[in-house]
């Protein structure tokens, strides 16, 4: 059986390693000669968790350009998204992370729903490998114990964001798409946070579906769930 | 090189129909204007009128011009050729830049244009009706008499260019980029390898160093009116700072005079400068190289040459449409509205700036070339192969397209058309859309709204998929158009297209990279159209798929690439057009595998070989473009550059060939039916070898006689190149009203007899098979 789709988007600075990092993601290469995005990039990947290979999801991932003259397009990326990926560059914190606060902020209010329907947000620092200090696990990380004391301004910045993250409840990590470290673990966390109904009701769809093409008729789950879509549909269509 | 060199000759270079209006003011002193104070002239009133008459008033300059004076103006004035270093007004410019261009550099090329007139009395008469053997007698006599007349008119010869510049022929047989005297150089250079030399005068260098910056050839410069850098070729900032002063000051200088006449182009010592006001820009382009300082021609035009362009400031057209295309008029208006001195590069991206770089090289050289970032930096040095590129530009924005059958060109377009008509399933009996629904309903995944743009569940689902879709392309490997589909309505100028394709091109190695199904990725790139609607943006969805017959699938093979473009209407449609061309690719891949294999192997030998396709292997290479459609065809490269040299020193030759054969005023060829209504020998355009007045001509002969397959008023031009190695490369030119075509040969192995019968060959040959060459209207819905 196949894997449920599930919409990601990466939002971040220009030339913060964005396609870098989908590209290491889908291929397991890294190519120092990326040219910049235009527009945006969609690209489909399945990934399955490493803890638990039936945990697989068909990744649809937005590759934004995020340059100011695409702007009015992004909303168009993260409709429908279920998590974004915030980027920022770790060989320029101050500068790549204040773009990073203008993109959650910018989540936040275009996300008018109900909190339970809030896009998931990671913060995610790229190019780790340009850090002085080489990448830290990101469970130091994450519990903010970063305690290097080379490279005394770096881990200053870093400080910062992970204060930022931990105040806001947003989930940091550090990759290096050059180096490949990192990246199999953020996706795997985010699958790993999946709730296991989402499965379920996959595979129910899918049963269904097949019910619907051996009868030729559709109706139980299909047509309430239509119905319940359809209102949701108009429920929301002022976000639009 | 040096202005002495001029002197020698009186013969005038045919520089009439681009002369312009002088000034006395700017003649007078030229200099001193130029020296100003920066600011001090400084024209502030473009504020509130950014799209005054500066651009409207050389079309009014020109028309005058060009009915004013007569081409006997060509005999350049003594002292107006006394006048070296200094900036002039377009006149005297342009006088100077074609007169150095064609007595010290590549030689007598306009020679020929004096030639014509002579050769014109001897012009067998054409009827239309002739045969086509008849058609190669008259034109073998007419080139031998122009051949005879005075042979050394010619040629560009390599000999009297090295003496002028006391250089020793090399006696090395090796082909060097410095042969035919392509470029400009010190003696000094001789010593130098071809990639050295490369690396000196041509490869793109943002280097900080002012001496890198100013070995180089060629150099652009796009800022803004109030002298912010946005773009520059070469050189960093620190190195062209100092010119963007000096580049406001000129313009508003020329913008004060009391017409507000447009600064066209100056010639300063061995430059060619021309400079485009399109405020709040400006654009600038520089050139020592003698091919670019020609004044650009459209050969085959039946209104006797008349233009306005210098091929710089098309150039410069061309690097401006970018800009539109990217960011859109509008945008830049209201970027600088009320704020002179905005930064564009704030929406500009890196990749703006490759793409000008990468177009500014291709237009110019062919081929683009990068400085290497570092010595073990390979690919970044492997030379990014364009000559389709400069080709279109050089021929007027013509199209280039892939060789195909004419069954599989109609197949291809129903199976654009089809799949822009697939319905969208009703959501009931779609899976994807209740699944949709499904994980909508559950809390954690529920994204801010439910879908109304994207995917099946639209509410238009009562439409097709392809209902925002306006055109589709379908690229070959090399980006060369295989088939296109469009509204009835509306059309795609090739200029806007063009920077479609160079910005598809930039990127394919993206689209690329991956061969599975899995990590498929797919373009979303706004884009406006400013020749189709410079208010708004299209959106461009580009994927790439691999054409695969069955038989290949188990192979590792990857399939042959095809890139899907579809430009929508709509911003949201991104997943429609998706599904538009998942059906495409079902077509094309699936549906039919008798089909699949037959694209497949079409696809795998698209390259047209004079050798093995047409069996007139004397030609070395030719362009044959058709004029109705506006779209060409060229021979395979490989066979002109085989066992000879790089592809780059090549491709630099080609360029350089098919510039000065195409910007040489060509000999007309003379159509009994007319020659009495016209009256050559009256008006001064036939005394000056012009073609004639092209409406008389065209009038006279009515639509009756149109039968010759080659069409009518025919034109020829004939240049010879000597190369230092022994090799002396023909450059021959014949156009009709239904074609131009150019070819190039190598004088050892060709005599002019073949040479006109090998031409007529190919161009039969092209003729007949224009189906399988060319795209008529596509697919039209
Ligand atoms: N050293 C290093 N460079 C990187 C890394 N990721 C990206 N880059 C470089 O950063 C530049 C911008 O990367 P790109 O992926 O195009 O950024 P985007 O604009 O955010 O998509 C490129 O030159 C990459 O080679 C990384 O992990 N390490
Ligand atoms: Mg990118």
């Amino acid at each position: 059986m196949g894997a449920p789709p599930f919409k990601l988007v990466l939002l971040g600075d220009s030339s913060v390693g964005k396609t870098s990092l989908v590209h290491r993601f889908t291929t397991e290469e890294f190519d120092p000669y990326t040219s910049n995005t235009i527009g945006a990039a969609f690209i489909t990947k399945e990934y399955h968790s490493s803890t638990n290979p039936d945990k697989k999801v068909k990744f649809e991932i937005w590759d934004t350009a995020g340059q100011e003259r695409y702007r009015s397009l992004t909303p168009m990326y993260y409709r429908n998204a279920k998590m974004a990926l915030i980027c920022y560059d770790l060989s320029n914190i101050p500068e790549s992370f204040e773009k990073s606060k203008f993109w959650i902020d910018q989540l936040r209010i275009n996300d008018t729903s109900s909190d339970s329907s809030e896009i998931k947000i990671r913060v995610v620092g790229t190019k780790g490998d340009l850090l002085p200090n080489k990448p830290t696990p990101r469970e130091s990380l994450e519990a903010g114990t970063e305690t290097s004391t080379e490279e005394d301004a770096t881990n200053e910045e870093l400080d910062a964001v992970n204060t930022y993250c931990l105040e806001s409840n947003i989930p940091h990590f550090i990759t290096s798409a050059k180096l490949g470290q990192g990246i199999s673990e953020l996706f795997t966390s985010i699958i790993d946070e999946i709730d296991e109904s989402f499965w379920d009701l996959y595979n129910q769809n899918q049963l269904e579906q097949e019910r619907i093409a051996k009868n030729g008729q559709s109706f139980g789950t299909i047509d309430f769930l239509n119905a319940r879509f359809k209102k949701t549909e108009t429920s929301k269509s002022c976000c639009s | 090189m040096e202005p002495e060199n001029r002197e020698s000759s009186s013969d005038s270079p045919s520089h009439d129909n681009e002369v312009e209006i002088s000034k006395e003011n700017t003649k007078s002193s030229p200099v001193s204007k130029v020296l100003l104070p920066e600011g001090k002239k400084r024209n502030p009133s473009y504020v509130g009128d950014p799209t005054t008459a500066v651009d409207m008033g050389n079309v009014s300059t020109m028309s005058m011009a060009s009915n004013n004076v007569s081409p006997k103006m060509n005999v350049i004035p003594a002292q107006k050729r006394n006048i070296p270093r200094s900036i002039r007004s377009d006149q005297d410019s342009d006088v100077a830049s074609e007169f150095q261009l064609s007595h010290s550099q590549n030689g007598d090329d306009d020679i020929v244009n004096n030639e014509s007139s002579n050769v014109e009395e001897n012009v067998e008469e054409n009827d239309g009706d002739d045969a086509d053997e008849d058609d190669e007698e008259d034109l073998h006599n007419i080139l031998n008499d122009l051949i005879r007349h005075e042979p050394q008119a010619l040629y560009t010869t390599a000999s009297q260019s090295l003496a002028a510049q006391n250089v020793a022929p090399t006696s090395s047989n090796a082909s060097t980029i410095l042969d035919y005297n392509i470029f400009p150089y010190n003696e000094s250079d001789s010593e130098l390898s071809e990639n050295s030399l490369i690396s000196k005068y041509i490869s793109v260098s943002k280097n900080d160093s002012n001496s890198v910056f100013h070995s180089k050839y060629k150099q652009v410069f796009v800022l803004s009116s109030a002298g912010k850098p946005i773009y520059s070729l070469n050189g960093s900032d620190g190195v062209i700072m100092g010119y963007m002063g000096l580049i406001t000051t000129i313009v508003s200088t020329f913008e004060e005079t009391k017409d507000h006449e447009e600064i066209k182009s100056i010639t300063y010592d061995d430059c060619k400068i021309v400079i485009m006001n399109r405020s709040p820009l400006i654009l600038v382009a520089i050139t020592k190289i003698g091919y670019e300082k020609m004044q650009l021609r459209k050969a085959a035009d039946v209104e006797a040459d008349i233009d306005d362009q210098s091929i710089l400031s098309r150039q410069l057209d061309t690097l401006y449409n970018y800009l539109l295309s990217m960011i859109s008029k509008p945008m830049i208006t209201k970027n600088f509205h009320n704020r002179m001195n905005y930064d564009l590069r704030k929406i500009l991206t890196p990749l703006d700036f490759q793409n000008l770089d990468s177009i500014v090289m291709k237009i110019t050289y062919g081929i683009s070339i990068k400085e290497p970032i570092s010595t073990e930096d390979t690919r970044n040095t492997a030379p990014d192969i364009g000559f389709g590129v400069f080709a279109s530009e050089l021929l007027d924005s013509a199209l280039e397209c892939v060789k195909l059958t004419n069954t599989t060109r109609t197949k291809l377009n129903s199976i654009l058309l089809s799949s822009k008509k697939v319905k969208i399933p009703k959501p009931a009996e779609d899976g994807p859309s209740a699944y949709q629904t499904i994980t909508d309903s559950i809390p954690f995944l529920k994204a801010s709204a439910a879908s109304d743009i994207n995917g099946p569940t639209s509410p238009s689902a009562t439409g097709s998929y392809g209902d925002d879709l306006l055109f589709a392309i379908l690229l070959d490997a090399n980006c060369k158009i295989m088939s296109a589909m469009k509204p009835k309505h509306h059309n795609l100028k090739n200029e806007d297209l063009k920077i479609l394709l160079t910005l598809i091109s930039n990127q394919q190695h993206l689209t690329r990279h991956t061969k599975s199904e899995e990590g498929i990725l797919d373009l979303w790139i706004p884009i406006c159209m400013p020749h189709f609607n410079c208010n708004g943006f299209l959106y461009a969805f580009v994927k790439t798929i691999f054409v695969k017959p069955e038989d290949l699938r188990k192979t590792s093979s990857p399939g042959i690439p095809t890139t899907i473009v579809l430009l929508s209407s709509s911003k949201n449609s991104f997943f429609h057009m998706q599904e538009v061309s998942k059906q495409i690719e079902f077509r094309i891949n699936q549906k039919m595998p008798s089909f699949t294999s037959t694209l497949y192997q079409e696809l795998s030998t698209t390259t047209i070989s004079i050798f093995r396709d047409i069996h007139v292997p004397q030609i070395k290479h030719f362009i044959y473009k058709s004029r109705s459609s506006n779209q060409f065809v060229s021979s395979d490269i490989e066979e002109f550059s085989r066992g000879n040299g790089t592809t780059t020193m090549n491709i630099l030759k080609l360029v350089y060939f098919y510039s000065t054969l195409h910007n040489t005023r060509a000999t007309p060829i003379r159509n009994t039916d007319s020659s009495s209504s016209s009256g050559g020998s009256t008006g001064n355009g036939a005394s000056n070898g012009n073609l004639l007045p092209a409406k008389s001509a065209s009038e006279s002969n009515g639509s009756s006689s149109n039968s010759t397959s080659t069409g009518r008023n025919k034109k020829l031009t004939y240049i010879k190149n000597f190369g230092r190695n022994g090799e002396n490369i023909i450059c021959f030119m014949l156009c009709s009203d239904k074609y131009e075509f150019y070819c190039l040969c190598d004088d050892r192995t060709i005599t002019t007899q073949f040479l006109i019968n090998h031409s007529l060959k190919i161009i039969k040959w092209c003729e007949k098979n224009r189906k399988r060459l060319f795209i008529d209207a596509g697919a039209v819905f």
